[in-house]
């Protein structure tokens, strides 16, 4: 599908205008030929007590800007790497240098999972930016996805970047977690434990009495969830001076909509690219495309 | 301590991290390559692979992780579906890689004796390139492996369910589904969707499918990979192969390990089933005895004097 089909698509008069890309990564359209940016390299950043593992996208040429990436929770991380690794290397064929990281006591980087806080990982986020930023006068947004999105949204809110792009960020890291246990219940369902059952509340108990809660394989403590709380979003004002660009991704392909708000509902393939599935390339080209566009203009409006 | 670390096999690049084995421990433990595990990035879900490099090399070994290509961090092109990639692995497609590796770790610790450990596709891809290597694999750390060859091919249009040719097709796939035995073996063991809600049927149905099954080769069972533990098998190695109880690739493994694992001695392998968990480990507590399983069986064989 072409980019105008896509717009015809939409019913709405979208004023950007798409340009040429160059696809890059695992996902792009059949039959494109990729474009090789620079090799990433990745690095250990020293931050306190952690080192945290942080993948640089470089570019070749022009440099349009730099987008520092803020990813989903650690265990959905696991799924959701190989789209997110693939907008890196788009985003570095197109101009823009990338850094993205693993927040510490998960994936790459060291620390300890059972003393991590979202203010903690808020502040890993920042640690990350400072790496990225240089004094030259180009313009650094910050992207997040899911949790990652909501910790972008601070950052943003708090004047550290030009700009924000994010993808269905969550609005309530408590809420986050509490979908995350419905999980875990299901998952109980399915291991043949005998004994009572669980439900969410037992575990949310077990968690303020201080204890330990395994779920996806990660340590939660009474910590994390504490930290929850204090962890909302703040969808920034429609008259802010710096641009942002909210993206939901949606189900319903005919709810799809594109335009000049700062919000957009996008289509993606369900269950989405996050989760356990049984693709391995998830079709994102859409999304992609509409990301690609949003951040040119995002970096266009940095500049007026 | 980690390191970013990388590595080239052939035209492939990989990423990978290096655990440095801890300087206060004098214990001299054999070189450490940790596989990926089957469709996902080094790490491992709920990152145990990661978890399980730090306490290692606490124990005195240097571990290596790499992504395959297009895992994880490396650049490299992926199939679109799942079952592809598993189909690819079960035929060896990351061996070459994977003895790559192993040469790049014998380079880098100047030891030409490694030990492998794979969880599910890394478990396969482990044997398959012990089975090919120079080098010595002493030993080989098999966790939740599958023994079985993938017959189904992609499941169709990405969200629209199982066929794309509407629902004549659907019910001749589900038709064809039903009567193969893997699905049943799912179905008994929890990991597929009707399990749930029939869980006291699948209860009462185990005991008597297991006695049914019995001790034959599965008609799926994957030869080349069998052959080739034997071959290990034969090599001398040592395994520890860690199971999820009850679950559908241990009651596999039960059926095809007395053909594969025949010619083995009585110390040569070692089995440990972890009750309540899942294939990925990452439930029931299982993710630290997995890391002590491994740690106390190292203990034994994992240094180089052993």
């Amino acid at each position: 599908m072409n980019p105008q089909e896509l717009y015809r698509e939409t019913g709405t008069n979208v004023p950007l205008s798409i340009p040429e890309i160059r696809w890059s990564g695992t996902i792009r359209p059949p039959g494109s030929r990729p474009f090789s940016p620079p090799p990433e390299r990745s690095v250990y950043l020293a931050a306190d007590d952690a080192q945290l593992y942080t993948v640089r996208h470089p570019v070749a040429g022009h440099l349009r800007g730099r987008i520092m990436l803020a990813g989903p929770f650690p265990s959905q991380r696991l799924y959701a790497n190989v789209a997110w690794t693939s907008w890196a290397r788009l985003l570095a064929a197109n101009g823009y240098e990338v850094l993205r990281f693993d927040y510490r006591g998960t994936g790459e980087s060291t620390g300890h999972f059972e003393e991590c806080t979202f203010e903690r990982w808020y502040r890993d986020l920042l640690i990350c930016i400072d790496s990225l930023q240089q004094d030259d006068g180009i313009p650094l947004l910050v992207h997040g996805l899911l949790m990652g999105g909501l910790l972008a949204s601070r950052c943003f809110s708090e004047k550290r970047v030009d700009g924000l792009l994010s993808w269905e960020p969550v609005t309530s890291a408590r809420k986050m977690l509490k979908e995350m246990l419905r999980g875990k219940l299901s998952e109980d369902m399915v291991l043949a434990t005998d004994g009572e059952r669980k439900n969410r509340q037992a575990y949310i108990d077990e968690l303020l009495g201080g204890r330990i809660v395994e779920v996806d394989g990660f340590p939660w403590t009474k910590t994390l969830w504490e930290s929850s709380s204090e962890m909302e979003l703040t969808t920034p004002d429609l008259a802010s001076t710096k641009p942002w660009l909210k993206i939901r991704l949606i189900r319903n392909k005919r709810q799809r909509s594109v335009g000049q708000r700062p919000e957009w509902k996008i289509p993606i393939v369900y269950p989405p690219f996050w989760a356990d599935n049984q693709y391995m390339v998830p079709d994102l080209l859409d999304l992609f495309q509409q990301s690609l566009c949003g951040v040119h203009q995002l970096i266009e409006r940095t500049k007026q | 301590m980690r390191e970013a670390i990388e590595s080239h096999v052939g035209p492939n690049r990989m990423l990978g991290t290096f655990h440095a084995p801890c300087a206060s421990n004098t214990r001299q433990g054999l070189p450490v390559l940790i596989l990926n595990p089957g469709h996902v990035g080094r790490a491992g879900a709920g990152d145990l692979l990661a978890r399980m490099g730090d306490e290692l090399a606490t124990q005195g070994h240097p571990v290596f992780r790499f992504d395959f290509p297009g895992l994880g961090d490396s650049p490299g092109e992926l199939p679109d579906w799942e079952v592809e990639y598993f189909r690819f692995i079960q035929e060896g497609g990351n061996t070459d890689m994977a003895l790559g590796l192993i040469e790049e770790v014998s380079r880098r610790t100047k030891k030409a004796e490694i030990v492998l450990i794979g969880l599910c596709g890394g478990a396969i891809t482990a044997i398959l390139a012990a089975d090919r290597t120079s080098a010595f694999i002493r030993q080989i750390v098999l966790l939740d492996s599958d023994y079985s060859l993938i017959s189904q091919g992609p499941p169709g249009k990405q969200g629209k369910g199982l066929a794309q040719g509407g629902h004549w097709e659907y019910i001749q796939q589900f038709a064809k589904k039903i009567r193969h035995p893997r699905t049943w073996l799912r179905f008994f063991t929890g990991e597929n969707r009707f399990a749930r809600i029939l869980r006291p049927l699948r209860g009462i149905l185990l005991p008597i499918a297991k006695r049914v099954l019995g001790n034959k080769l599965p008609s799926d069972a994957n030869l080349a990979l069998i052959n080739a533990c034997r071959r290990v098998i034969s090599q001398g190695t040592l395994i520890l192969s860690i199971t999820a109880a009850g679950k559908l690739r241990e009651l596999y493994a039960q059926q095809v390990e007395p053909v594969a694992f025949e010619l083995a001695t009585k110390d040569q392998i070692e089995r440990v089933s972890i009750s309540d968990t899942n294939h990925v480990f990452t439930a029931g507590g299982a993710k630290s005895l997995v890391i002590q399983e491994i740690t106390r069986w190292l203990g034994m064989y994992g240094t180089e004097n052993t």
